[in-house]
């Protein structure tokens, strides 16, 4: 309950107005997504965006599908630069094929969480590196980088 | 290339590359710098016993823990100093040491040995071993399909334990493989199920996915774990999971995970467990296989 009046704080607007531009849509590499994403996010105020990743790739065969949904908050907003703290689940299928007719492959769907910490630069482009904890099997450490647009 | 391949991974993927499956040809066959070392147990082989003790290692003498600390592990630990065969992984031998890392380690534990390299290494090679209180017989080799990494190898022998044998099967798997990879390097040596036999060693089925060699993608997600998909086409092809319920094993680079495994087929085996000591980035399993 202590932690309500901070995210209640965080999530009022600095001025009465939403985000000049708070749509953004992006690509990322290495992030919530795995090997990389496309991402979206909306900030009913400065200070709060939610939004999601998803993402499809094959490594030799095995293919990874991954939905991120993420709330982000802003505690430092400066003018273009920002810092933000993202958090979510995110939910992954692995397909893995069978390298002969002796097993029919198999398929495996799990979920974990991820917190992220980074620097945003947002004008009409929007650029973004964080490091991320993942929480799930294992506690797993990484970087990522965003790149996309605003409107 | 690397970043060419990781740009090219984004748009299309990529698919399987391994190479052709080999067959398995007795040890004696491969000549040259390849060539197996062999040396029979210095003691009688003792009374055909009722149950045999087996222990799975991956050594690490690839950053020389010390042969001497291996075997000092081993004769520490009541679990492994009981044991009467020892499947080895990554064991390596150099001209300038005088002896084999594999001669030295087995006349510390009183046995006799088989080592196969899988490929050179410096001035010397690297491979697997097995060793045994009882005779090593029919040792053959197989060389697992080429993939980007190190030339691999799995061997196999029969322990002669009097009236019987136990059959036995080593191997170790390709790190920068993801699951898929792993098993069509796997398939060859584990397709023709035998009526009894005993598979072990390290399958390398970590929680990393290789873009390539060098970029591996790091997740918490229980999805990127390759071990349900080894031990799913294991049990597809009738292998009982012997270590199932091991846990990790290994502890490289300060994260801990299960690479190494045991699988069987016809035999009565009791799994002992996983005792972490020694020198090496993975620790001993050991198990008891139960002889009618």
């Amino acid at each position: 309950m202590r932690a309500l009046p901070l995210l209640l704080a965080l999530a009022a607007p600095a001025h009465a107005e939403p985000a000049d531009r708070p749509h953004a849509v992006y690509v990322e590499l290495l992030g919530k997504g795995g090997l990389w994403g496309l991402g979206y996010d909306w900030q009913p105020t400065p200070r709060v965006a939610i939004g999601a990743v998803a993402s499809f790739y094959q490594l030799d065969g095995d293919r990874f599908t991954t939905l991120a949904p993420y709330v982000a908050v802003y505690p430092l907003l400066h003018g273009r630069h920002r810092a933000f703290v993202q958090g979510g689940p995110d939910v992954v299928r692995r397909a893995t094929p069978s390298p002969g007719p002796e097993w029919q492959g198999m398929a495996t769907t799990a979920y974990s969480g991820e917190v992220s910490v980074g620097y945003e630069y947002r004008t009409a482009v929007l650029v973004r590196a964080y490091a991320i904890v993942g929480i799930g099997e294992r506690v797993a450490p990484s970087i990522g980088a965003s790149l996309g647009w605003t409107f | 290339m690397d970043v060419l391949k990781a740009a090219l991974v984004l748009l299309a993927g990529c698919g399987l590359d391994v190479g052709a499956a080999q067959p398995w040809v007795p040890i004696g066959e491969v000549t040259g710098r390849l060539a197996a070392e062999t040396s029979p147990p210095p003691r009688a082989a003792p009374p055909a016993p009722a149950t045999v003790r087996v222990v799975t290692w991956n050594l690490d003498e690839e950053n020389d823990p010390g042969t001497a600390a291996l075997a000092a592990a081993i004769a520490a630990d009541p679990d492994l100093a009981a044991a009467d065969v020892f499947l080895f992984q990554e064991e390596e031998a150099y001209p300038s040491e005088g002896r084999s890392r594999a001669a030295v380690l087995a006349e510390l534990l009183g046995v006799g040995y088989a080592y196969v390299p899988a490929r050179p290494k410096a001035d010397g090679t690297h491979g697997l071993a097995i060793m045994s209180r009882y005779p090593i017989e029919s040792a053959m080799r197989m060389d697992l399909p080429a993939t980007n990494g190190q030339p691999r190898i799995a061997i196999a022998a029969d322990i002669a334990l009097g009236a019987r044998v136990l059959h036995v099967i080593d191997l170790h798997l390709e790190t920068y493989l993801n699951a898929e990879e792993r098993l069509a390097q796997l398939r060859p040596a584990v397709l023709d199920v035998l009526p009894e036999v005993v598979i072990a060693g390290d399958f390398n089925m970590g929680f990393l996915q290789w873009i390539t060699t060098a970029a591996p993608i790091v997740s918490a997600s229980a999805a990127y774990d390759q071990s349900p998909a080894v031990e799913s086409y294991m049990g597809a092809l009738g292998y009982d999971d012997t270590s199932a319920t091991s846990g990790v094993t290994s502890h490289a680079f300060g994260e801990e995970a299960k690479l190494d495994a045991v699988f069987a087929h016809g035999l009565d085996i009791a799994f002992g467990g996983v005792d972490r000591v020694g020198p090496s980035d993975h620790w001993p399993l050991w198990f008891d296989v139960h002889l009618p």
